[in-house]
This record gives structure tokens, sequence and C-alpha cells, in this order.
């Protein structure tokens, strides 16, 4: 059996996927920023700057069942996976310090806190850019189930 | 909100379409001749399948709802996306009901 209404919400679906992506992301930003501080040495690491890698997701957009008919030719995202970024951790001179290795140097994390604000930002607008897409591809059903009345 | 009960007007379409009124006046190219028989055939069928669709959305929004509220691992934007599929479906199934009564009416006052 065909699923009734089944194929209109394919955009809603793929939008959903992709704010859930953004999410994801917000989430691992946080956790950069949460571990900016993080010291270490040459035998306990300190935290690695975490990324996410986005991939296409063509079929079961957002774990929703019943997601049938549509054009087909439109996908959604979801991470793929979070990977950690393996630039060299920067150092600074201070033996005093609990973590200072024997050349009294402490190794500190390879966040930079500038460049997880800019991050932060192109995820909040992105974000803020699904929902508007939402809203507009709501509005258009709307608009065309309005128009049944008038015809 | 979500909790709408629209049992009683799935029994009350049920009731109107079951009389295989509706079923008889099908046309004869739309699937009628030579496609298998399936279970959602007529146009009553249809409409209950819709119907229970709608139904079903509507119980979609009160899960992720109550799922939200008691701390279930159920995120913002599923919730309004729910609402937004939800609210669709039903103005859809609005619509849909309101040409059916209108072409009710109209054939009810037609003069023969």
């Amino acid at each position: 059996m065909t699923d009734p209404l089944g194929g209109i919400f394919q955009g809603m679906d793929i939008i959903a996927s992709g704010l859930k992506a953004e999410m994801q992301r917000s989430e691992v930003v946080a956790s950069n920023f949460a571990n900016m501080a993080s010291t270490g040495n040459e035998k306990s690491l300190p935290y690695r700057r975490r990324s996410v890698e986005f991939e296409e997701v063509l079929d079961g957009i957002s774990g929703l069942k019943g997601v049938s008919g549509g054009s087909g030719v439109a996908s959604g995202v979801r991470v793929s996976k979070v990977v950690e970024d393996q630039s060299e951790f920067p150092r600074f001179y201070d033996p005093g310090n609990p973590k200072a290795g024997a050349d009294g140097f402490v190794w500190t994390t390879n966040v930079d806190m500038l460049h997880e604000l800019v991050d932060m930002q192109q995820v909040e607008r992105t974000f803020n850019a699904s929902l508007q897409a939402m809203r507009a591809y709501r509005g258009m059903l709307q608009n065309t189930i309005s128009n049944i009345s008038r015809t | 909100m979500s909790g709408l009960d629209i049992g009683g007007a799935q029994g009350l379409l049920g009731a109107l379409t079951r009389p295989r009124l509706l079923g008889d006046m099908a046309p004869a190219g739309s699937g009628g001749e030579g496609a298998p028989k399936t279970a959602a055939s007529g146009f009553g069928d249809a409409l209950y399948d819709a119907l229970g669709r709608v139904n079903q959305l509507q119980q979609d929004v009160r899960a992720k709802a109550q799922g939200i509220m008691t701390g279930e691992p159920v995120e913002l934007h599923e919730l309004m996306t729910s609402i937004g599929k939800s609210e669709v479906a039903f103005n859809l199934m609005l619509e849909v009901r309101n040409k059916l009564v209108d072409a009710w009416d109209k054939i009810s006052r037609a003069v023969v």
C-alpha cells in the first residue's frame, strides 16, 4: 500500500536532517570551547580539537520510516564522523606547572578560540537558514492546500 | 493540541462511505478493471487510510511532546517538524472534507 501523504513531507525531513547535523556540530564546538584550557605533556596529551565531517544521506532520511514518494533527487545530511585535529600542540615554558615535562614545557590544546568562534557563528547561521527553509516549505504546502477551496 | 481524537470522525466517514455507494461510482479507468484488487481500492478506503495517517501524525506529535517533557532523548526540532507535518496534514484533510461536503451539498440540492 502506498503511504498517503508520504511524499509531501520529503523536504521537511531533509531540512530536519540538516538541523540535526548542525545541532551535533554545535555540540562538538561546545566541547572544544569547554576543553580549551586543558593542558598536558608528552605522556598525557592535552585535548585535541574535534571537528565533524558531513555526508549525504540518500535513504532513510532522519531515520524516519514511511518516507516514500518525492522526486528522489534530493538527499539529507548526517554527521559521518567526528575527527580529531592532528596538528601540533602549542607549548609554553612553565616549570612550576604540575603538568610540566622534564624540560619545563607544558603542552596545551590545539583549540583556537577565534577559529571556534567563527565555527559557532557558522553553525548558528546555517541553523537559522534551515529554520527559514522549513518555514518557507511549510508556507508553500499551506498555500497550496488553501488553494483547494478556491478552485 | 495534539490530543485531538479523530476516531469519531473516522467512524462517521467510514459509515458514510462503507455502503458501496462511492466505491461503485469510481470510474472504470482508475484502477477498476484489470488492476489487482488491493485492500485500499475505493475512494472511501483511500480516505480512510489518509485519515489514519493524519491521526498517526498527531499521535506522533503527542509522543514527541511527552518525550521532551519527560526527558527522553527527543530533540526540539524533531517536535517542530512533527507539528509542522501534522498541521499541514490536518489542514489538507480539512480541505478535502470541505470539498466532500460541498459536493454532497450540491448533489442534495440538485433538481431532478
